[in-house]
């Protein structure tokens, strides 16, 4: 179980982030494409608050829920208050080459692979929250 | 990730080794990108074991820019983890995809 583990929000560290998040993503679930996708969430959303969030720290939490069988990550990062689902745009994946827009392909990802999305402000820190029940 | 040439006369194949991801998507999209001519083009994936959200981007402009240029571009040989991602983003409709590289050769020598 990651529990609230404290990485720096750099580039250089993703790797490892996703490494760790796979070890734990790996005790739950064993096809590969499952496996490749939740790291494909994951790391669309390190990615943001790498890139966008201006936080210096980003917590990582993964733990499983046995009731519900479901996987839960936690991501918080101490950057500006932004809520990625308030505006998630929209992914047409049917149009053409030219005019499909380069944005919005991470968080497309990230809604359709998981079950649950929710994210929330506390003291100041951003809180997404993202679960799959196991397959 | 590598970009490798692995063939480059009336045709080139240019083979994406390892994994396209966030850290690595910018310098391989302007690397595909410096490699685009008159010919057409295969971007061997049989090597590629990973594609986010980022790397999706990159092969989103390349073959944006490709079109631009006039340039048959195709993907062949993608992993079933990269083609499940191709297909839930609608790339493997959009973008020209074939299961082998010998198929895209075909392709590619017809045009």
């Amino acid at each position: 179980m990651l529990q609230s583990k404290e990485f720096p929000a750099k580039r250089e560290i993703l790797s490892q982030m996703l490494t760790e998040i796979g070890d734990e993503v790996e005790k739950y679930f064993t096809d590969e494409k499952w496996i490749n996708r939740l790291k494909v969430c994951a790391e669309e959303i390190l990615a943001n608050i790498i890139n966008y969030s201006g936080s210096e720290k980003v917590y990582v939490s993964c733990d499983f829920l046995e009731d519900e069988q479901t996987l839960r990550f936690e991501f918080v990062d101490e950057g500006a208050l932004y809520n990625p689902l308030e505006k998630a745009p929209e992914v047409d994946i049917e149009a053409e080459l030219d005019e499909r827009p380069i944005g919005g392909l991470g968080i497309f990802l990230y809604t359709t692979i998981m079950d649950k999305l929710e994210y929330h402000c506390d003291d100041g820190r951003n809180h997404l929250l993202a679960y799959k029940k196991l397959v | 990730m590598t970009v490798t040439i692995e063939r480059d006369d009336d045709l080139k194949i240019i083979a994406l080794v390892g994994e396209l991801k966030a850290t690595n998507a910018d310098s391989v999209r302007d690397e595909v990108i410096s490699l685009i001519d008159k010919k057409p083009m295969i971007i061997s994936m049989e090597k590629c074991i990973y594609v986010s959200s980022a790397g999706l981007r990159a092969l989103l402009m390349i073959a944006k820019t490709a079109k631009m240029r006039k340039v048959e571009i195709v993907y062949a040989a993608a992993t079933k983890e990269v083609t499940d991602v191709l297909e839930m983003t609608g790339f493997i409709r959009m973008i020209k995809c074939v299961a082998t590289v010998a198929e895209a050769e075909k392709l590619g020598i017809r045009k």
